[in-house]
């Protein structure tokens, strides 16, 4: 008993210390409103770009739509001019900030956007939000992004975290401490060997960009990331639609006359299961219902195997087959027909 | 459900009121076994049913031979054949299915359609031992079956110990089911410290080491040099992953008023091979050596064969066993092998498992060769392949490309960085056992769980796409 008591007062020593440097060192109040802090910058390079170039058909994605469509082979066939934002580890939080405040923001807004996206991740506001992503969506967020805030994270909280998140600056800072940590572990030894900090994130960036990458390890690591897609959760569209960006991507598209576009790509990693097919259904029945299009290529026999770079990446082979086949569908939405 | 999550934080929360609440031993049973069985089913309901089943039938084959000791043979054959046939076909289903459905492909049966892909139920490898070790020693008469079925189910599927262990004894566990339990206020003494060190291990250790581990395995030719950094980074990780399990699984355990077996105790400072099975994963080294390795060599004895043969089989024999069990793999099979060798070699040399160096200086060289095999265990246990390792080993330079250097410099520094909190608790619990110190340190572990709960994505390789 003697043992828990001294680490009792200990541990409450710290957490006090802790607690009055940290809520001085970031000048933050405590209690606060539990969520990520986001800076006040917003990256507006998207729509500098399309203010300045008038693109009639704007796409949005991850790494999937630069492995999947050449945006100039597209636009030489709709004959219209094409702008693509694919950013690599982006999924529907960051899509969502994209269009609002760099796409639908543009003046004049484009006439089309189309959105790439596999199988549920339109509905997914947790996917990819934590960590190194949070970075990036903090670029294209306000400082009072509270749809972001309240969808992508807050909902995801249990009790505990939410009231750690109010009153425990430990827990609130705790992503600054381990970047910290993780810097100091980072840049110890490399420099005594003559690499500096720059070179060692140079080297890392390398490393961690997948080459050399053993196969096996490459498609572990895409299911493992991919997996989230498709659990219970994410597979009740019911349940996950009012908790998404998608109703608020298609209102805002509305307000601004832009034509949505959505495409589904193929995948190899997860084939389809009833459930995936239920949720599927649903999607499809409610962006007819908001007169959204949706051009479904989840199971099209073209796409075969050998057209893949890995699970779910298109490659080199498979972007000039499935660009065409793109396009084909696109000129008759534009058509009309 | 993990023992880090907030659903198993709940899920404890409300078997500890419900169970502590009741007092009466027979109802606290009833609890937890409802409760393990609700913690088993919870991802999916059939994996607690087939365990229900198994656990059935092994109950009446040992009261049937208690009842019919005549037929014993017949009774502990049929439990090995459902036990072993069970564990076999989910645990190697996997393994085989892709040469059976190539073979079906091949004469037209589509065999991709056929075959489903079956992902072993967590914790059929530790409850399958346990449920054996009960039967065996039942078929022995070295133990006495129990005639309540509430207590031998909640024996087998005791949810602290359900999905990776401690492979708790019948001996041990069972007399504590069997008896009172009031509380005292000595369980939270004893819980406290192993559930702080099992959180810091798995969430500060063991997830921090992972990804960089990960992308070393992950290199389709790394260097020798990045392969040893990764090896020793995987050797800090399997230690913590695994420790902070039988830490967490241990605390939780006194908190409901049972006393369970430690399963490490500082394997890495072992001096021989035997020695190192002794400190690693325990209640498996003692259930291997209980029912393979005395069995072999009462068997090996029997025929006047060679000395040094006689003394090789058993270890080779057990470890190849033992690496069966850790999985379906032509690497867990060498890295079995692997050591069974080591143990037949150091035996051979006349160093037994007990050896001590009668020299500082003798220790250290003992230790530092012993810690060079545990990290080459490692590297085989953790390869992709045998023929990634071997092709590593034996064809890729020894010296690294520039990227992998800082690579393998950050994995080593990463790995020295988080061995020292362990190291140092070691020491604490050596020379300052309960003092200020050691309460600091504890104070200081809490802490730096709360900064990495969440607080980095794990999945850089992917970011990158």
């Amino acid at each position: 008993m003697r043992f828990f008591l001294k680490f009792s007062l200990l541990l409450a020593i710290i957490i006090v210390a802790t607690s009055s440097l940290l809520s001085a060192s970031y000048k933050t109040a405590f209690p606060r409103d539990p969520g990520p802090v986001l800076d006040k910058q917003v990256r507006n390079n998207y729509l500098q770009y399309i203010e300045e170039n008038h693109p009639q058909l704007v796409m949005i994605g991850d790494s999937t739509l630069g492995a999947s469509i050449e945006a100039e082979t597209l636009a030489q066939l709709t004959g219209k001019s094409v702008y693509s934002i694919g950013i690599p580890g982006s999924a529907s939080a960051l899509w969502y900030l994209v269009f609002k405040s760099n796409v639908a923001e543009a003046s004049p807004p484009p006439e089309y956007v189309l959105i790439v996206f596999r199988d549920t991740i339109l509905t997914a506001p947790g996917y990819r939000v934590h960590g190194s992503y949070f970075d990036l969506l903090d670029e294209y967020a306000e400082w009072n992004e509270s749809l972001v805030i309240q969808r992508s994270f807050i909902n995801f909280m249990n009790p505990l975290e939410i009231q750690a998140e109010k009153y425990l600056p430990l827990y609130v800072f705790r992503a600054d401490i381990r970047k910290e940590i993780d810097a100091r572990i980072r840049y110890f030894t490399p420099p005594m060997f003559g690499c500096n900090e720059d070179c060692t994130d140079l080297a890392l960036g390398e490393i961690f960009a997948g080459a050399d990458l053993e196969p096996k390890a490459l498609v572990d690591a895409i299911g493992a990331a991919e997996s989230y897609l498709y659990t219970p959760d994410q597979l009740d569209f019911e349940t996950q639609i009012d908790r998404s960006y998608l109703p608020e991507i298609i209102r805002k598209a509305k307000e601004k006359n832009i034509k949505l576009i959505f495409v589904r790509v193929k995948v190899l990693s997860h084939p389809d299961t009833p459930q995936l097919d239920a949720y599927l259904a649903a999607l499809t029945e409610y962006l007819r219902q908001n007169d959204v299009i949706l051009l479904d290529y989840g199971n099209d026999p073209r796409l075969t195997p050998d057209l893949y770079y890995d699970s779910i990446h298109i490659s080199d082979t498979g972007r000039p087959v499935f660009t065409p086949m793109l396009a084909d569908d696109l000129n008759k939405i534009f058509s009309g027909k | 459900m993990a023992f880090t999550s907030y659903d198993f934080l709940l899920f404890f929360l409300i078997v500890f009121i419900l169970y502590w609440g009741v007092r009466e031993r027979r109802w606290q049973n009833l609890i937890l076994l409802a409760a393990s069985y609700y913690f088993y089913g919870s991802v999916q309901v059939w994996v607690a049913l087939m365990l229900g089943l198994s656990t059935t039938a092994d109950f009446f084959l040992a009261r049937g031979m208690e009842i019919n000791p005549n037929h014993k043979r017949l009774f502990i054959t049929l439990s090995l054949v459902v036990n072993l046939g069970v564990l076999a076909f989910f645990k190697y289903f996997d393994f085989f299915s892709g040469s059976v459905a190539a073979f079906l492909s091949g004469v037209g049966f589509g065999g991709n359609t056929l075959l489903l892909k079956i992902a072993l139920p967590a914790g059929l490898s530790f409850f399958t031992l346990k449920k054996l070790g009960y039967m065996i020693d039942v078929s022995r008469g070295t133990l006495k079956p129990t005639r309540a079925f509430v207590d031998f189910a909640l024996y087998v599927s005791f949810f602290p110990q359900l999905i990776a262990g401690p492979i708790e004894r019948p001996q041990k566990l069972l007399p504590q089911i069997e008896a009172q339990r009031p509380w005292k206020a000595e369980f939270f003494y004893q819980a406290w410290p192993l559930l702080v060190m099992g959180f810091f291990k798995k969430l500060v250790i063991a997830n921090s080491a992972q990804v960089l581990v990960n992308r070393v395995f992950g290199f389709s030719e790394p260097s020798g040099f990045l392969l040893l950094s990764g090896a020793l980074g995987y050797t800090l990780q399997i230690l913590a992953d695994f420790s902070a399990y039988t830490d967490l699984s241990r605390g939780v355990s006194f908190l409901l008023g049972f006393d369970t077996s430690e399963n490490f105790r500082q394997p890495y400072l072992s001096l021989t091979p035997t020695d190192f099975w002794n400190r690693w994963h325990i209640t498996l080294s003692t259930w291997l050596r209980d029912y393979v390795f005395f069995p072999v060599r009462r068997a090996v004895l029997r025929y006047k064969i060679n000395e040094n043969l006689a003394m090789s089989i058993p270890p080779l024999v057990t470890m190849f066993v033992s690496g069966l069990w850790h999985g379906a793999g032509l690497t867990f099979v060498v890295w079995g092998l692997y050591y069974g060798l080591l143990i037949a070699a150091y035996q051979l040399a006349g160093i037994r498992g007990d050896w001590k160096p009668n020299s500082r200086l003798k220790s250290f060289f003992a230790w530092l060769l012993m810690f060079s095999f545990i990290v080459f265990g490692w590297a085989i246990f953790r390869a992709p392949s045998m023929g990634w390792l071997t092709h590593v080993l034996f064809a890729s330079p020894f010296i690294p490309s520039h990227n992998e250097f800082v690579l393998a410099l950050i994995t080593i520094t990463l790995t020295v960085a988080y061995s020292l909190p362990l190291l140092l608790n070691h020491l604490l619990d050596q020379y300052a056992n309960q003092s200020w110190w050691q309460a600091a340190f504890y104070a200081v572990a809490v802490a730096l769980i709360v900064v990495y709960i969440n607080s980095a994505s794990s999945d850089f390789i992917y970011f990158q796409f």
